[in-house]
């Protein structure tokens, strides 16, 4: 389903602050696959998700999603195939509009907009029933401003837009890092509904080892701008949390960590 | 009443553009700056397709396409090159500054005489006010309006907008190119804006090049108005709410007026205004103070909106209770005044004429303080007495039929009303009364027989010995056989002179009967007053050429028709006469008390032109005796004045308005002030001045017109050409007299100096430009180039630039041109000028450039340029030679004419007079620096000489 081939991306380049994000990345997920990515901070995972989604360009490769070369579209012309869903919960929904409207705006995703008025009756009545699927009473507030409901009923909400009309992929940046423990757990249970529901092919970008291991069907891990591991289903079952560490200690040997950045390092993903 | 619905019908039409600001700002959060220039390039292309003839609700969806098109280069330089909106704004505004001066060719085009959306409504007005006529419309077309983008909002693709605004990032997750929809949203704005730049401009009249400056800022303080008082999610709500805002920004504006304000503070209380409305929408928020939180609680009033709205409303309403409280006289005195006219003939419409412009300066206002009401029997006898009783029906309290028929019926009719009639010739004859004062207790008014037997002297100057004599009447007027009477009376005398007869019933048998006659070889035709004869006057004149037979008459309108001598009275002033009567009997009198009364104005005319076509020689007596006369197919005549009569004592009130200040405006109203006060002592009469300026703002200018129109007063005094053409398009009754004009006729407001707009007169000034000219060429017998630095965003500066044109080519002079628009490009103009190697530079009537003398005199001196100029004063800043006008004699000129006015000429009859006093001012320093000689009686007759101290 997406294949991206010798990708490279570089930030600021030629400046002293010069980033390598990502160094000749390969990869291809296949169709139904729901791949589940982690790394360290600045390791190049939530830049791979950009360039697939179209909002940052690669310096050099080609990206291909079903079969179409996608490399040289912009974000809104890969809409198309794609759903995002982003780890701001204030990105992926205008605050000044009504849930209803808001879900208009996901429900033409990719396609075009005419002056004509389609958020009325039978297309309220789909929203509703489809907001009760959250199972967050928000069902009775079509007309409320998205700008009232909190963080985790936004995300939620956002999630739905991202499944509304079935894309070819979905990608979800950190999606569930700026919740509370408790929405999070709600919003990656919603998100494993609708995933095994509508069968999706599934790029998950996560900073928890715990809910990469238990999401998906296939894991990758990314350093320093590269896939340094690809965890199939089969190895991906048998992977623990402490596995992926010792994977992290192995790095730390490779490149001399200290011991106070694997503490923290522990501290943030587990 | 006129003011405020007028400030609502401004208010509506600048809603247009308004609504593209809320599209821009709310919906974007991008305060788009094009909107100043858009909105000139709306009227611009309007007003050049309306006088290309294009029908001005047409050219609203042209200038809708010009105006998103600015706004999409807006959008695009935004979006494509990433360039900050506010800053894309402003290039395109600049940008759009020169387009707008290539399409409309000239800085100001004039519509006074075009058919605007204003005009096509009046002419369809079933008798409403005008203001109140357009209001409708435009509330109509404003809700339609309204509803369209409301709806559009709504849709997909609006929605679409909305969310652009709101959160691009996941508008382009969801396959939308944020870019495009913006680039949309800013076009359409700017095609709302384009719009009502193309509605104001026929609704003011004219487009000027200047008039969207600050724009942004009333279209801001719209939208945020609006916001304050209708909040709500609702888009139908916002929508309104920006209609509103626009609205009451206007009423505001004109209130600021009513109560008096000086308009020069409506800048500060527009800010005042803006700030209060923001001030108190934060106190409706969460965070309001204790104090306003406590009045609130105290009114136990939950929704603060309302509050608010309440509170306005109340206001607005108190004024007017108060308004109504103190002058209930206002309203509760309408008289109604029912004119009657037999026919559609010039007699008597002149006369109808006459009575309205004369009760208009007496104060009655139709629709203010008087109802007139006005029908035409259209030559139908009978119909005269359908309309009295119309008329008595409608409780009519004063009638005025005007002519014999319809005094007759009148009188048959009506005994408890007065009456006062006008133009009849023998009101005896029809029963009202044996003599002037011994009349029925109801009745008045104004009469005279022609002059026959003086119209038969003075063709006895011209024919002597036997001759024979034509004249065809209709017997069924009274009037007319009131007329024959006479003439055969007067010819009793001269038994030399035979007359031939020839009766008509119609119109339609003039031609046979004035062929008939000249078949009897006569040796001209003496017309007595007759109504169906003078409704077909052109056949008697087509026999008269055929034959060369001359006609002779006494009404005094048939002078430019054909009539070789005319010996009559003016029906004009009868209808004066009777505005007079009107007059005191409202005030008071009975018209018992009244004694008829007789014509007052009299014209003797000849016309040339017929003399020369029938080849009959004019004796020297005549030609001298004659007061009017038409030669070369135009007509001079004495202005019609009136006796004095007690009105001019009531203290007049004079509004002055200037458009904005500068030395010469402010010395031609000094010059016109001084004039006036010495008048005024002379006479003892009491004038109240008001003076007004616009500081140079368009939408000032617009609401003092309508103040001034609104405050009823009695004569307006303008200063400059916009403050003419803003004064005029409002004003259409109020005398007005104007100056400090350089072409009133490129300012729209008349197409020849004697064919104007019908309620003002006033002075055309031009610069001297070819006097100038020729001046160069005296005292530089060797220049050759001439170089003028002009700004192409002055009507006035184009003007003389086509002057100074002809002239050089006349003097043998080379003219190098260059042209700016702001004065930052003054000095690049000045050195490419200068090295281009001119022999003089000459600065003309550019009011911009006027402003730095100083600045180009000292360069120009420096390189031994002579440096010429059409202002006198300019040689005190460094000028050689300059040559203007004396705007204080303008002034007191002005003032003149003025006082022409006040004594009762009515301004369409007083041609605008070309007055160009010549002011010279002479630096004979510099004359020895150039090594030239200056001749004394230059010196002599120069106002201003700068010699060596």
């Amino acid at each position: 389903m997406i294949s991206i081939s010798n990708i490279n991306k570089v930030f600021n380049a030629g400046e002293p602050d010069e980033v390598s994000a990502l160094k000749e990345v390969n990869l291809i997920i296949h169709e139904h696959e729901f791949v589940t990515v982690i790394g360290t901070n600045g390791s190049g995972k939530s830049t791979l998700l950009n360039v697939i989604a179209g909002s940052a360009a690669t310096d050099k490769g080609i990206i291909t999603i079903d079969g179409t070369d996608v490399t040289r579209k912009a974000d809104f012309q890969r809409a198309k195939y794609i759903s995002r869903v982003f780890q701001n919960p204030y990105s992926g929904t205008a605050p000044g509009m009504t849930i209803a409207e808001n879900l208009l705006m996901a429900f033409f995703r990719g396609g075009a907009r005419y002056p004509v008025i389609s958020l009325k009756g039978q297309l309220k009545d789909k929203f509703r029933t489809q907001l009760a699927s959250l199972d967050m009473q928000l069902e009775d507030r079509l007309d409320n401003l998205m700008g009232s409901l909190s963080g985790g009923q936004r995300q939620a909400v956002t999630l739905l837009m991202a499944v509304l009309q079935t894309p070819k992929v979905l990608l979800l940046d950190e999606h569930i890092a700026a919740l509370d423990p408790k929405s999070a757990a709600q919003i990656i249970r919603l998100t494993q509904k609708f995933v095994s529901e509508n069968n999706l092919t599934t790029l998950m970008v996560t900073h928890s080892m715990k809910n990469a291991l238990e999401s998906g069907n296939r894991m990758i891990m990314m350093h320093k701008g590269r896939i340094i591991e690809d965890f199939q289903e089969q190895d991906k079952k048998n992977l623990t949390v402490e596995d992926l560490l010792s994977k992290f200690e192995d790095i730390r040997k490779a490149e001399k960590l200290t011991p106070e950045l694997i503490d923290s390092l522990k501290n943030q993903y587990i | 009443m006129e003011l405020w619905i007028g400030a609502v019908n401004l208010g509506i039409l600048y809603a247009f553009m308004a609504i593209g600001t809320f599209i821009t700002y709310k919906l974007y959060s991008f305060p788009d700056i094009t909107i100043d220039g858009t909105f000139a390039t709306g009227a611009a292309v309007a007003s050049i397709l309306i006088v290309d003839g294009w029908n001005p609700l047409l050219v609203l969806p042209v200038a809708f396409l010009v105006g998103s098109l600015a706004g999409f280069i807006t959008g695009f330089i935004h979006t494509r090159f990433k360039i900050e909106g506010l800053l894309a704004g402003i290039l395109v505004m600049t940008g759009l500054y020169s387009v707008n001066l290539h399409i409309m060719g000239k800085s100001n085009i004039p519509l006074l005489t075009s058919k605007t959306f204003v005009s096509i409504l009046s002419s369809v007005n079933p008798g409403l006010p005008p203001e109140l006529w357009t209001c409708f419309f435009l509330v109509a077309a404003m809700l339609f309006f309204w509803i369209l983008v409301s709806l559009f909002l709504k849709t997909d693709f609006g929605l679409t907008m909305r969310a652009t605004g709101n959160n691009p990032v996941m508008v382009a997750a969801q396959g939308v190119s944020v870019n495009r929809i913006k680039i949309f949203g800013v076009a359409i704005a700017n095609g709302f804006v384009g719009i009502s730049g193309a509605l104001i401009a026929q609704y003011q009249g004219f487009a000027d090049i200047g008039m969207g400056i600050g724009s942004i800022i009333f279209s801001l303080a719209a939208v945020i108005i609006g916001e304050a008082i209708l909040r709500s999610r609702s888009v139908f709500v916002q929508v309104l709410g920006v209609i509103i805002g626009s609205v009451i920004f206007r009423l505001a504006v004109a209130f600021a007026l009513n109560v008096g304000m000086n308009p020069n503070d409506l800048k500060l209380i527009t800010a005042v205004f803006v700030l209060f409305t923001l001030v108190a929408t934060g106190a409706f928020g969460k965070n309001s103070s204790g104090f306003m939180k406590k009045v609130y609680n105290w009114l136990r009033i939950k929704n603060r909106r309302i509050f608010l709205f309440l509170g306005l409303t109340i206001l607005i309403a108190g004024y007017f209770i108060g308004k109504q409280m103190i002058f209930p006289s206002e309203r509760n005195h309408m008289v109604k005044i029912g004119v009657v006219l037999a026919n559609q003939s010039d007699i008597l419409t002149k006369t109808r004429d006459g009575l309205y412009s004369e009760l208009t300066r007496l104060g009655y206002v139709n629709g203010k303080n008087c109802v007139i009401l006005e029908q035409n029997a259209e030559g139908d006898i009978p119909t005269n007495l359908t309309i009295i009783d119309h008329f008595i029906h409608q409780k009519v309290d004063i009638f005025i039929p005007i002519s014999t028929a319809s005094t007759q019926a009148a009188l048959n009719k009506i005994k408890n009303r007065p009456i006062v009639f006008a133009t009849v010739a023998n009101p005896f004859m029809i029963g009202a009364g044996t003599s002037p004062v011994n009349h029925p207790p109801n009745i008045t008014g104004v009469y005279g027989a022609s002059p026959i037997k003086e119209l038969l002297a003075i063709f006895r100057q011209m024919y002597r010995g036997k001759v024979k004599i034509g004249v065809i009447y209709n017997p069924a007027y009274p009037n007319t056989v009131s007329n024959l009477k006479d003439m055969k009376t007067a010819l009793e005398n001269d038994k030399d002179i035979r007359l031939e007869e020839a009766t008509v019933s119609n119109s339609n048998d003039v031609y046979q009967a004035a062929l008939a006659i000249a078949n009897r070889d006569v040796a001209a035709f003496v017309l007595i007053n007759d109504l169906t004869v003078f409704n077909s006057f052109e056949s008697v004149v087509r026999v008269s050429k055929n034959n060369e037979i001359p006609i002779f008459t006494c009404d005094a309108e048939r002078l430019k028709d054909g009539a070789l001598i005319v010996y009559g009275y003016e029906y004009y002033g009868s209808g004066m006469q009777a505005a007079h009567l009107v007059n005191r009997i409202i005030r008071g009198e009975s018209p018992q008390n009244i004694p008829f009364e007789k014509y007052k104005i009299l014209t003797y005319g000849l016309n040339y032109d017929v003399a020369r076509e029938l080849s009959t020689p004019i004796p020297a007596a005549i030609r001298l005796a004659a007061d009017s006369w038409v030669r070369d197919g135009i007509l001079t005549r004495p202005a019609f004045t009136l006796p004095p009569d007690p009105e001019l004592w009531r203290e007049k009130k004079v509004a002055l308005f200037q458009f904005s200040s500068s030395s010469l405006l402010d010395m031609s109203m000094h010059g016109f002030n001084q004039q006036i006060n010495s008048f005024a002592a002379e006479r003892s009469i009491k004038f109240k001045m008001e003076e007004y300026n616009a500081h140079g703002d368009f939408s000032t200018g617009q609401s003092i017109a309508t103040a001034i129109v609104e405050k009823n007063y009695d004569y307006v005094v303008t200063f400059s050409t916009l403050a003419l053409q803003i004064m005029a398009s409002v004003n259409k009754k109020i005398p007005h007299v104007f100056c400090a004009v350089t072409d009133p006729i490129k300012a729209g407001v008349a197409t020849t100096l004697s064919d104007h707009q019908q309620n003002l007169t006033g002075l055309a000034t031009p610069q001297p430009v070819e006097a100038t000219i020729k001046l160069m060429r005296q005292v530089f017998p060797f220049a050759k180039k001439i170089g003028m630095i002009w700004n192409t965003s002055e009507v006035n500066s184009e003007i003389c630039t086509i002057k100074a044109r002809a002239a050089c080519k006349q003097y043998g002079f080379q003219l190098t041109e260059r042209t700016i628009t702001t004065l930052d490009d003054l000095d690049d103009a000045r050195k490419s000028i200068v090295s281009s190697g001119i022999d003089i530079f000459f600065i003309s009537g550019d009011v911009m450039i006027s402003q730095v003398i100083p600045q180009l005199a000292k360069p120009m001196t420096q390189e031994k340029i002579p440096f010429f100029s059409n202002t006198a004063e300019d040689v005190n800043s460094g000028t050689f030679i300059s040559l203007g006008a004396d705007y204080s004699q303008v002034g007191e000129k002005a003032a003149e004419v003025f006082i022409g006015v006040v004594k009762g000429t009515n301004p369409k009859d007083i041609p605008i007079e070309l007055y160009v006093p010549f002011s010279l001012g002479i630096n004979l320093n510099l004359a020895k620096e150039f090594g030239v000689a200056i001749p004394d009686t230059m010196i002599s007759a120069a106002k201003i000489v700068v010699r060596q101290p």
